[in-house]
């Protein structure tokens, strides 16, 4: 098929194809979003009251903050509602409140991710770059030395690049942020509750950030050389399969159509298949 | 609003010590607490975790790093 075809009209079909799965309304964004905050909501006064053990609440919390990201990601991408739109309260609802359990600004993330978009790979103005890494323990570990503060901060994270835009003003929010953290952490630990901060919030939010690093930038973009079009992302074919990896076999659907929604990306790329083939792009693994 | 700014960065600076102390401090304790460990090293537990925590926060605060390991 893609041989066949000129440039012109292999643009003009995946258009057509991508277009068929942009209009759809999301609605397992903000159940999911909101759902999963109110079960990591719901695990505090359940451990407090003894109802549930804390090492049942503890993987549950895990899974809480891992899947907190993807609604807020769907939401930054006005999935459920784009600017001006009837339903944009609920957009940017879902966008600030399912990161909570990360204790990740929406702003930040919002206005970080479209530069991540902007500038896939590159080596200075993408916020993510800093997930390069030589294979999957490398990466592993990387996640964890990236967060380091260092003696100077990480030139290349959020904070240089939101300065490089000119919205160092949306920092406040993350200052905001982590003030907040870190006082609930304190007041938890000198009531008592330090254990329990450690398990369902700090060590969470530590593991699942790593998890999101790993499956959501590492892993599609690896070795994150590339940056054209077509190559800059890969299809693979994850061993954990496609939910635990949080879709991202097809992030490249992603970054091709950013309005599809997260789980209509299987579908469209199945479609779109052999126009990505003709593209060029990278396939790894036997991806269905 | 030049004083709280002044007083959010001076904060956000000092944070691995204070996460150290007002942390770990009584995480530590919490835990030996929960082992049953009683006077360790002749201390209440909540003064040997001060003082672990609050020595892996200052360490963290020079070394601009809790692992060891920079970026």
């Amino acid at each position: 098929m893609g041989e066949t075809m000129t440039e012109a009209e292999l643009r003009k079909q995946e258009r057509m194809i991508a277009r068929k799965y942009a209009d759809r309304f999301p609605w397992e964004v903000p159940v999911w979003g909101l759902g999963n905050l109110l079960i990591w909501l719901s695990l505090w006064p359940l451990v407090f009251l003894d109802i549930l053990p804390l090492w049942i609440a503890f993987p549950i919390a895990c899974v809480n903050v891992m899947a907190c990201f993807l609604p807020a990601h769907e939401a930054v991408h006005g999935m459920i509602a784009r600017p001006g739109q009837r339903l944009r309260w609920l957009n940017e609802l879902v966008g600030h409140l399912s990161l909570l359990p990360m204790a990740m600004p929406y702003r930040i993330q919002k206005l970080t991710h479209f530069e991540h978009h902007k500038h896939v790979n590159h080596p200075e103005n993408d916020p993510d770059i800093t997930t390069r890494s030589k294979g999957p323990w490398h990466a592993i570990w990387q996640s964890f030395v990236q967060r380091q503060r260092g003696k100077g901060g990480v030139l290349r994270g959020s904070g240089y690049i939101l300065e490089k835009i000119g919205r160092s003003d949306v920092l406040v929010d993350g200052a905001l942020y982590q003030l907040s953290f870190f006082a609930s952490l304190f007041a938890l630990a000198w009531t008592g509750y330090a254990i329990e901060a450690a398990l369902l919030w700090w060590a969470p939010r530590h593991i699942g950030i790593a998890y999101i690093q790993f499956f959501f930038s590492w892993a599609p973009h690896h070795p994150a050389v590339k940056r054209g079009r077509y190559d800059n992302a890969k299809f693979f074919k994850s061993r954990v399969g496609n939910i635990a990896s949080m879709g991202m076999q097809y992030h490249l659907i992603h970054h091709l159509h950013p309005f599809i929604p997260l789980t209509d990306t299987p579908k469209a790329f199945r479609e779109l298949r052999p126009i990505l083939e003709a593209r060029g792009c990278r396939f790894e693994g036997d991806l269905k | 609003m030049p004083i709280v700014e002044f007083f959010v960065r001076k904060t956000l600076h000092l944070m691995p010590i204070l996460f150290g102390f007002l942390f770990f401090g009584p995480l530590f304790a919490q835990i030996m607490d929960r082992f049953g460990w009683q006077q360790p090293l002749g201390l209440s537990t909540l003064t040997l975790g001060l003082i672990i925590g609050g020595a892996w926060g200052i360490l963290a605060f020079f070394r601009g790093s809790w692992i060891w390991a920079r970026p």
